[in-house]
């Protein structure tokens, strides 16, 4: 049963939808080794084995796709954030108010507050405004990027409507020491320093990263340089274990994230001082064991996150306690119960003298069944808020494989669910403002796809539909004071289709993706002031969005190509043509090679950025570079495997 | 919602119920529109008719200029563009005309584009370090007169440091810094002075006055909380609307002797009206706004209407006012919330609907040339 052994260190190194590796028959648990029991020591000792078991997330959501990013992708792109990476994966749409500044999702045509990012478990979107800021994610923190797209807040708890992005640093044992090091165009200097080590019943990883860049590309289609955007990011992200015995392990994990900069002005603004410091604090620690009772865990986090604008600080403190049970019966019936607990205390001026403090409480419990060509899977979750009422959230899911023969694959796939976001800290408790009595926005949410397999071909196509409603705006009372209200109603349909291939001449390899989706996203109702916009398509949501990712390879040397197409995004309700931003295409580049002495690999990638020089808007009046140059020294120890 | 969006919500209704205003440049307006019809060949596109300033969504720098000939009624959207970007600026705050010329303040771009004023096409930019926050512009013996609101105190979005620039337009050297109380306004040139409004949003009290021979601050006349509006009546006197202190409905009308630089009466209208102050074609009248409420007053009036000329039911957030020099239309600009574009809704003087149009986004300012 648990024959289908996965290292931890190797979770995400294939460009495959991790959906296709759970419908494996017989893989009911997935056992992660911990990474240094599975590897002979240098002195090569090898020492026993601990396992504990964990059931992959992407199981309890059959009926919908998990996409595992492929490692190899993710180093070649390193020393963005994520919210770059991101978008040449998927047709998903940024807005970015300039390069490195603030960078909101659009996942599904729905807006940044409707992606729920987690690390380690923990929800990390800021609680003070709802979205997460994705270019705070260094893509270098991470050591799995998942993405689950479309409802999910029955498994993901609040703002699961577009979708999740689940992230983990974690442990790795394979390379004890490495460093990357990045010089770029405008003044971009990247380092990261990563180390492990293994003491008997203790394993540590670490790294250190650092960004800067003096950010003053020349603006396309201007004579002048863009002025005011330069930032530092820097971070440190501590993965500790210690093994009770073979089946009990206690976990660490600590990421501080701090980063400063100044604040992209609009085109042509004169005379911009405003700066903004974010600084997060995430510590998380777990006990888990593993015995004939099935898989038992808990843990207990802090989550500190600071804004400073100006001199203006917000900060969001958090409480977080968790525990959960999975168990798998023996007619391939897997059960998992949990209960997340979130203390939040707001600390800053705009919410008064009196710090508004907040409980949220989910309650939650999943089954998946797999029958022989159906896996079956039912989630239910009932969040509990301070002071308002949440609704119970079910997700229900089917996989059916339609066709099962050597050269074919043909599955079915089909989801429905019922969603919440509930209400942020600045929708609830801004001073004269903010209204206590605001209640969750609510989504259904449904899905059908297919996805055909053939030989190395991968064809999906899926059509999408969700009705957001009780969705929060702010918008203008008789007085001219702006206040939150559940007031707009959203309907969203869309299809989403895409293309993997993989090839091999000799030792030449090739690899691609393309992706396109469609998205209508409509206001069906909203605010007195904001009737324009009934029948329209949400701003900043593209109706047509495609990426494309090829990736080659021959003996030491690779190369990849990057694409993200970007149709029309109306920025005015209305989606008048006079404010709308054109569509654009652009592409990356990079070229690298590789040499493999003994223990130790050397890597060395030249990325063009931008290679046509594109001129675009992702966010209306901020200016992204053109063509830009950037290149990149990596050197590994591996360890000796046994 | 990003950041400064939340930022913005703080100051919200400051930022939205303070803003722009005109009123004084309808003088200059009355001049252009003679000197235009006494020459037969037209100098440019935009020759005659209204100027619609948009400030645009904020920090979005899509602040636009629309045009709407007053005989053809086909509004033209986005008349000028900035040499950087696709349209004027970061939060077009105002415009006024001399000699030929517009200068747009752009108050979030810190700028004033310089444009020909038939054409609209480009002419140069007053860019300066301490040009913070511009407001409105007002141009005297070649130097531009321009307030400006200055730094916010650290930390928050106090006003500690207002003044009005003087700039040579020879050379777009600041000649003089002529510090004035906090959240410096509108604007007002009558008889041998330059009145400027301390609004901030009701928190400053004063009207300064400037005299243009030496750029002196003369003195800063008390007229109530949140002075902005200005104009001048039929008997060249000048008239200040005061908002009052917010929430408390005692903004006012108050008359000044521009000459003797004394307050002459204080009439209580017992609201919080908008920002915007104007007049009838022939001086006699005061038109302002609470809300949706459209006021008129006469000059000779010691007391305020006790009812509303008409209440302007179609208008969601009334964001500017503005009263035709030649017709006496009333014009209301409609902001909605601020994402989607504006409406001008054009009622006639007695306040009877005479048309209506869509304009850019945030109408605050109409300029009738």
């Amino acid at each position: 049963m648990f024959g289908s052994n996965l290292r931890l260190a190797n979770l995400g190194l294939h460009l495959s939808r991790s959906h296709d590796m759970h419908m494996r028959l017989g893989f009911a648990l997935m056992v992660i080794v911990a990474s240094f029991g599975a590897q002979a020591q240098r002195d090569s000792i090898l020492l026993k084995s601990v396992t504990v078991y964990g059931l992959p997330e992407e199981k309890y959501l059959a009926g919908s796709h998990v996409f595992q990013l492929d490692s190899t992708l993710q180093r070649q792109q390193i020393s963005g954030h994520l919210g770059e990476f991101l978008s040449f994966q998927f047709p998903i749409y940024f807005r970015n108010y300039g390069n490195g500044m603030l960078s909101g999702i659009s996942m599904r045509g729905t807006s940044p507050q409707h992606v729920a990012v987690r690390w380690n478990g923990i929800n990390i979107n800021s609680f003070s405004l709802g979205q997460a800021d994705f270019s705070l994610l260094p893509v270098v923190a991470f050591d799995d990027v998942k993405v689950h797209v479309g409802g999910g807040s029955a498994r993901f708890g609040s703002g699961a409507f577009g979708g999740s992005v689940l992230l983990t640093s974690a442990d790795d044992q394979d390379h004890p020491v490495s460093f990357i090091q990045e010089v770029g165009s405008f003044g971009r200097y990247f380092t990261s320093l990563r180390g492990a080590f293994q003491a008997g019943k203790l394993s540590s990883s670490s790294s250190f990263y650092h960004l800067q860049s003096k950010n003053n590309f020349p603006i396309p289609g201007s004579d002048e340089r863009q002025t005011h955007a330069s930032f530092v990011q820097q971070g440190f992200v501590q993965h500790l274990q210690y093994n009770l015995s073979a089946s009990r392990k206690l976990e660490f994990n600590y990421w501080f994230h701090d980063a400063d900069r100044d604040i992209q002005p609009t085109i042509g603004n004169e005379n911009n001082a405003d700066t903004q410091a974010d600084r997060s604090h995430r510590i998380s620690f777990s006990y888990a064991q593993n015995n004939k009772y099935g898989l038992l865990k808990a843990g207990a986090g802090i989550v500190d996150d600071k804004i400073i604008y100006n001199s203006m600080k917000s900060e969001i403190f958090r409480w977080i306690g968790s525990a959960s049970h999975q168990y798998t019966f023996a007619n391939r019936l897997n059960v998992s119960l949990n209960a997340e607990w979130n203390h939040i205390i707001g600390k800053m001026e705009a919410y008064g003298a009196e710090e508004p403090v907040e409980d949220r409480v989910d309650l939650s419990g999943s089954l998946q069944k797999s029958f022989q060509k159906v896996s079956v899977a039912f989630n239910l979750r009932q969040p509990f808020v301070s002071r308002l009422s949440a609704p119970i959230l079910p997700y229900l899911g089917v996989d059916v494989e339609l066709v099962e023969n050597a050269l074919h694959r043909l599955t079915f796939s089909a989801n429905g669910s019922k969603n919440f976001r509930a209400p942020t800290m600045n929708d609830r408790y801004w001073l004269d403002a903010g209204r206590k009595e605001l209640q969750p926005e609510t989504s259904y949410a449904a899905e059908v796809g297919l996805r055909w397999r053939y030989q190395t071909f991968l064809i999906t196509a899926s059509g999408f539909g969700q009705h957001i409603d009780e969705w929060i705006q702010w918008v203008p009372e008789p007085s001219g004071i702006y206040r939150p209200e559940n007031v707009k109603q959203v309907s969203i349909n869309g299809f989403e289709t895409g293309m993997e291939a993989f090839f091999t001449f000799g030792e030449y390899a090739l690899r691609g993706k393309v992706d396109y989706q469609f998205t209508r996203s409509i206001t069906k109702q909203a605010h007195t002031a904001d009737q324009t916009a009934i029948g329209k398509q949400l701003t900043y949501t593209p109706v047509h969005a495609a990426s494309a990712t090829i990736g080659s390879t021959f003996r030491t040397w690779s190369s990849s190509f990057f694409l993200q197409y970007t149709g029309t995004r109306f920025t005015e309700a209305s989606n008048s043509p006079v404010y709308a931003l054109d569509p654009f295409a652009i592409v990356d580049f990079s070229i690298g090679k590789s040499w493999t002495p003994k223990q130790h690999s050397i890597e060395f990638q030249l990325l063009v950025k931008n290679v046509l020089n594109t001129k675009y808007q992702l966010y209306s009046g901020r200016a992204m570079p053109g063509r830009n140059y950037n290149v990149k020294v990596l050197y590994q120890l591996n360890r000796k495997h046994k | 919602m990003n950041f400064l969006n939340v930022l913005m919500y703080s100051c919200m209704h400051n930022l939205h119920i303070c803003s722009r205003h005109l009123s004084y440049v309808f003088c200059i307006s009355i001049l252009l529109y003679g000197c235009a019809h006494e020459d037969a060949t037209p100098k440019g596109r935009y020759e005659s008719g209204a100027v619609i300033v948009n400030e645009g969504g904020f920090g979005s720098s899509n602040g636009t200029l629309s045009f709407y000939p007053l005989n053809a009624g086909v509004v033209e959207q986005n008349i000028f563009r900035n040499g950087q970007g696709d349209f004027a600026g970061d939060v077009v705050q105002s415009i006024a005309f001399h000699g030929g010329k517009g200068y747009i303040v752009i108050n979030g771009d810190n700028k004033v584009e310089i444009v020909d004023s038939n054409t609209f096409e480009s002419i140069g930019t007053i860019t300066n370090e301490v040009l913070d926050k511009p407001r409105y512009i007002e141009v005297i013996n070649n130097n531009a007169y321009i307030s400006v609101w200055g730094p916010y105190e650290n930390g928050g979005f106090s006003l500690v440091d207002s003044y009005v620039l003087v700039i040579d337009l020879m050379t777009n050297e600041v000649i003089k810094k002529i510090e004035t109380d906090e959240g410096t306004e509108q604007l007002l040139r009558a008889g041998n002075y330059l009145f400027a409004s301390n609004y901030n949003y009701g928190a400053s009290t004063t009207v300064a006055v400037i005299d243009p021979a030496d750029n002196t601050l003369v003195d800063q006349l008390e007229v109530g909380s949140g002075p902005a509006g200005l104009v001048i009546d039929a008997n060249g006197k000048v008239w200040v609307l005061c908002t009052g202190d917010f929430g408390s409905s005692n903004g006012m009308l108050v008359r000044i002797n521009p000459s003797m630089l004394t307050v002459e009466e204080s009439i209580p209208l017992h609201i919080n009206p908008d920002v915007d102050l104007a007049i009838t074609p022939d001086g006699s009248s005061l038109v302002y706004t609470g809300g949706i409420n459209v006021y008129s007053m006469p000059i000779s009036s010691t007391v305020a209407p006790d009812s509303p000329l008409f209440i302007a039911s179609d208008v969601v957030s009334n964001y500017a006012l503005g009263v035709d020099p030649t017709t006496g239309d009333i014009w209301i600009g409609d902001a909605l919330n601020f994402v989607s574009a504006g409406k001008v809704f054009v009622y006639d003087a007695m306040g009877n609907a005479k048309t209506s149009f869509v304009a850019g986004i945030g109408p605050t300012q109409f300029m009738f040339k």
